[in-house]
């Protein structure tokens, strides 16, 4: 059925189609005609402060709903604030699309006003990117976005959109579905491979398993954790990979890496297989590569075919979907196996696990302590998202996520400033569940005039700033690797970060030690305000275990 | 071991798409040694011929990750002693019309004329080099080289194939 409809109308139309609920933007010269459109529509608008916090709002959205979040922005400017959103949202394969505004088609390429190559400078960070040059193109671009963004080894979408596209008037169509030539997301696992690999897995004495982002996303987790009760498997994780099954399970050993559990880190070493399930083994998470795959063999099972054999060159792909992979495989090993082991191994991860889960290297640190009073106090189902630094490492390590999509970090571009946005985006997915955002000083600043957003448009949320007066990744390693040679890494006790809570008109509390915070935590997950908890932390504090870049995950500093 | 490598990408006939092909080269740091673009039998379609020269290791990551672009539909890599290679020369000269008409003679190339003098050649690349170096005596106006085109041998080895 078509309608006579502006180009603009066709847009807002097309994303009611996609039942988009919420939008996060700032409105600019080249969206005006859209955003004259929106005010028709019962598609609600958040107001961002900034193009970047716009962009990790919907990238939050989308990471705590598993729906596809929406940013839009205006062209130029807008457009390239947006980016380092997109470029996140990218790197841990986060289902967003991104509106942008451009000039009018006879502009484009002239060096118009606020226009800028924004197709150009999205494509390597896009799964794809659009720019409709007539009105009748919208439909089937927003439905192909919206498919594209959402299906396979998700991801971000670009659409591009001229001014005088928005305004131009035609007859609209609205296609019910769209075939896309070259993309065939679902893929198949083969049960050939399935059956090699349940035998690897069958033959080795010490697996380990590893569940990444992918086994959040495709929420994997209860096959998972039958695979590994069957055989008594250890379960590690990735940074991404918190939350994919839950970390207070017995068999679970928490994340590895640069700052992964000292158990972890240890098992996956003296592991003779290692099961990856959703995983990149990026460099963060295997550290030195070589060492990592030297003496035991490596199982990838993926949905994305351009991740086999990536990073870990001699390991063994499985490619495909992967509940269906999972599925297989525990029904292949079943035939196999039909009992569950009692071996050494599981002796062994029963000791590391007993003697390190508890453990807190460092002395006189009061952030791991925080960090668990607030998995205390918040239920398994409230969210945590985290900044970028040490704050998300101290995160990574002491907060047990229990549910897939309630811990929401920047594992891949490592994006800080990301964290408060990100936690205003999840708030508006889960407005029931309490949303911490785990901060630095310095991350924190990044992006913290969101406060405005959260507090105009009501979305209360909690940030919790471990207050270092430095930024604490580069102080820590300018302190351990660098001989004490510090530099621009001092930030000062400034600003006064309850005072700059208030000045926005959300709450703002500076806390002295353990019981203080407890308190007013209570307090903050009970406000109908934005609550920002200052926690004074010395800038000596370190996050131990840390593997230093180039080594092995063996050679951690604690 | 590294070697020259040819592969045949199946894309959308449409814009950006050679950008996004040649960026994927170009965020590892390879140099393309030659790129063909024309219009393929399907309509829509185009065929892309690029040679690189890479490891295995390399040669395969690059076909998957191309494949994995949306836009396109078939990647074919092979080693290019496992093709047939053919490249196009056009070159406008000025010179002794004799000389030239022998040395086309030899190389099998065709001489023009269009009030200047224009060779025409196709054959494998090394042997248009070699042409190019015989033509260095003659005032050289312009000369074109199209790059390698290709088809894979019947009997071609380590051929990669992935999509359809």
């Amino acid at each position: 059925m078509a309608s006579y409809l502006s180009g603009a109308q066709a847009l807002v139309k097309a994303l009611e189609r996609e039942n988009v609920e919420v939008i996060f933007g700032i409105p600019g010269g080249a969206t005006l005609t859209f955003y004259d459109a929106l005010k028709d529509s019962s598609i609600r608008h958040v107001l961002a402060r900034h193009e970047q916090s716009a962009a990790h709002m919907a990238d939050g959205y989308a990471r705590a709903s598993g729906k596809v979040g929406v940013c839009t922005s205006t062209s130029g400017p807008g457009a390239t604030n947006l980016l380092t959103g997109i470029a996140t949202a990218y790197l841990d394969s986060s289902p967003v699309i991104a509106i942008t505004g451009q000039v009018a088609r006879d502009y484009i390429g002239k060096d118009a006003f606020q226009e800028i190559d924004t197709v150009g400078i999205f494509t390597p960070v896009v799964k794809y990117a659009f720019q409709p040059l007539s009105a009748s193109e919208i439909p089937f671009d927003v439905k192909a976005a919206f498919y594209i963004a959402s299906t396979g080894r998700q991801g971000p979408v670009l659409i591009d959109l001229p001014k005088d596209v928005q305004a131009e008037k035609a007859e609209i169509e609205f296609p019910e579905r769209v075939e896309i030539k070259g993309y065939r997301p679902y893929v198949r696992p083969d049960p050939e491979v399935i059956r090699e690999a349940a035998k690897l897995i069958i033959q080795s004495q010490k697996p380990v398993i590893l569940v990444g982002g992918g086994a959040v996303k495709s929420e994997v987790g209860p096959k998972v954790v039958e695979l590994a009760e069957m055989l008594m498997i250890p379960i590690a994780s990735t940074l991404m990979g918190k939350g994919a099954i839950p970390e207070n399970h017995f068999l679970a050993v928490g994340p590895i890496g640069m700052h992964g559990t000292y158990h972890a880190n240890t098992l996956i070493m003296e592991s003779d297989l290692v099961i990856g399930i959703g995983v990149r083994f990026s460099d963060r998470t295997t550290m030195d590569t070589k060492e990592f795959s030297k003496d035991r063999m490596i199982l990838h099972f993926d949905i994305d075919p351009t991740e086999a054999r990536k990073n870990i060159v001699n390991e063994f792909p499985v490619i495909g979907d992967l509940n269906e992979s999972m599925s297989m495989l525990v029904s292949e090993i079943r035939k196999m196996m039909p009992y569950t082991k009692d071996s050494p191994w599981y002796k062994r991860v029963k000791e590391l696990k007993e003697y390190y889960e508890d453990k807190i290297f460092g002395e006189n640190v009061l952030s791991p302590f925080i960090i668990k009073k607030i998995r205390e106090i918040l239920h398994e189902d409230d969210i945590v998202t985290t900044e970028v630094g040490q704050a998300q490492a101290w995160a990574e390590l002491f907060y047990k996520a229990l549910r897939p999509r309630t811990f929401i970090t920047s594992g891949g571009l490592g994006t800080m400033g990301f964290g408060f946005p990100a936690a205003i985006g999840a708030k508006v997915a889960k407005f029931d569940k309490t949303v911490v955002d785990i901060a630095g000083d310095g991350s924190f600043l990044m992006t913290s005039n969101s406060l405005a957003t959260s507090v105009k448009e009501g979305i209360p949320v909690v940030v919790v700033i471990l207050d270092n007066a430095v930024l604490g990744m580069i102080a820590q390693w300018q302190r351990l690797v660098y001989n004490n040679r510090y530099i621009a890494s001092s930030l000062g006790e400034t600003p006064n970060f309850p005072a700059l809570a208030k000045a926005y008109g959300a709450e703002g509390v500076r806390v002295n030690g353990l019981e203080d915070f407890e308190k007013y935590f209570k307090e903050a997950v009970k406000s109908d305000v934005t609550y920002v908890i200052d926690v004074p932390i010395s800038p000596e504090e370190n996050v131990f275990p840390f593997v230093p870049a180039g080594k092995s995950l063996k050679e951690m500093i604690v | 071991m590294k070697r020259e490598r040819v592969f045949f990408i199946t894309v959308a006939d449409k814009p950006g798409v050679l950008f996004k092909i040649t960026n994927i080269f170009r965020r590892r740091n390879f140099n393309i040694e030659s790129v063909t673009v024309g219009k393929s039998l399907a309509k829509d379609e185009s065929q892309i011929v690029i040679t690189i020269n890479a490891d295995d290791e390399e040669a395969d990551s690059f076909a998957r990750m191309v494949k994995k672009l949306i836009d396109v539909y078939e990647v074919v890599e092979a080693p290019k002693d496992s093709c047939y290679t053919q490249e196009l020369l056009l070159a406008k000269l000025e010179g002794s019309k004799e000389e030239l008409r022998e040395i086309a003679k030899n190389y099998g190339a065709e001489l023009m004329e269009d009030g200047s003098l224009i060779l025409k050649y196709s054959g494998e690349s090394s042997n248009v080099e070699s042409l190019v170096k015989q033509l260095s005596r003659f005032k050289i106006i312009h000369i074109s080289r199209t790059g390698i085109t290709a088809v894979v041998k019947e009997d071609g080895k380590d051929i990669l194939r992935f999509g359809r």
